[in-house]
């Protein structure tokens, strides 16, 4: 992901007559972006050939929204994290489907799903890295702030869903799924997790 | 024709540097990575 956007920011800024500075603000920009495209699209592939992909689609829309503002664990290369994504996004939609099918306990799952994660955002939001640190006290509340705000959206969405009734009910599932890894990957345990799975993918041959 | 080019060029570097923004102001990046955030967005 690191040579396209190098490329685009460097022909960008020759063209536009940019500085280095500029150049690198734009080189995270492509980063960003490009990461976002390649993810969706990989995850969106896994998904089809699951039959699961309105589900991990909703479940990959409420995590974005709810990392954005809570942060969370991450892996270290941006492959890892494609990977990673395509296997667990996919798997969870999967999961929210086999809820979804034994209707009468969704209702009762997405508001356990609203209040874990209700709770965790509260007590552990936001999480951030050294990559991208957060400096100040003030932009921290205001991001847990955001992160409680985006659990609650989310969970009038579910009870919009489960009025709609059946067919909505699986996205209603996959809400929930998605609030619950949002919540997982705030916590120790779920970072101890990622570290892990860093570490056994780090492995260099020779 | 240079115009045009000049104003697509504009286009996606404005693109570029409100995704940037938006990135740097939030509490990391939707995917399970993170990059490097430089030294211009670290007010955040």
């Amino acid at each position: 992901m690191d040579i396209p956007s190098r490329f685009i920011a460097d022909y960008l800024g020759r063209q536009l007559g940019l500085d280095a500075e500029a150049r690198d603000v734009l080189r995270f920009g492509a980063q960003n972006l490009f990461l976002g495209i390649v993810g969706l699209a990989a995850v969106s592939l896994v998904a089809w050939f699951l039959r699961c992909l309105p589900e991990t689609l909703m479940l990959t829309g409420v995590v974005m929204v709810t990392r954005s503002f809570a942060g969370g664990a991450h892996l270290g290369r941006p492959l890892r994290c494609t990977v990673f994504t395509a296997t667990i996004f996919p798997a969870l939609g999967a999961a929210a489907l086999a809820i979804a099918n034994v209707g009468t306990i969704v209702p009762g799952f997405c508001a356990g799903a609203t209040f874990v994660s209700l709770i965790t955002v509260l007590m552990l939001a936001p999480v951030d890295n050294p990559a991208k640190p957060i400096r100040t006290g003030t932009h921290r509340r205001r991001l847990r702030k955001w992160a409680a705000s985006a659990v609650v959206v989310a969970a009038v969405f579910q009870a919009y869903l489960l009025a709609g009734g059946l067919p909505a009910c699986s996205l209603a599932a996959a809400t929930g799924m998605g609030l619950l890894w949002q919540s997982f990957i705030l916590t120790g345990v779920g970072r101890g997790v990622m570290q892990f799975i860093d570490r056994v993918l780090d492995f260099q041959p020779g | 024709m240079r115009r045009i080019k000049y104003l697509v060029l504009m286009g996606i570097t404005a693109a570029l540097v409100l995704i940037a923004h938006v990135t740097a102001a939030s509490a990391c990046a939707w995917a399970h990575y993170q990059p490097e955030v430089p030294d211009k967005l670290a007010k955040y």
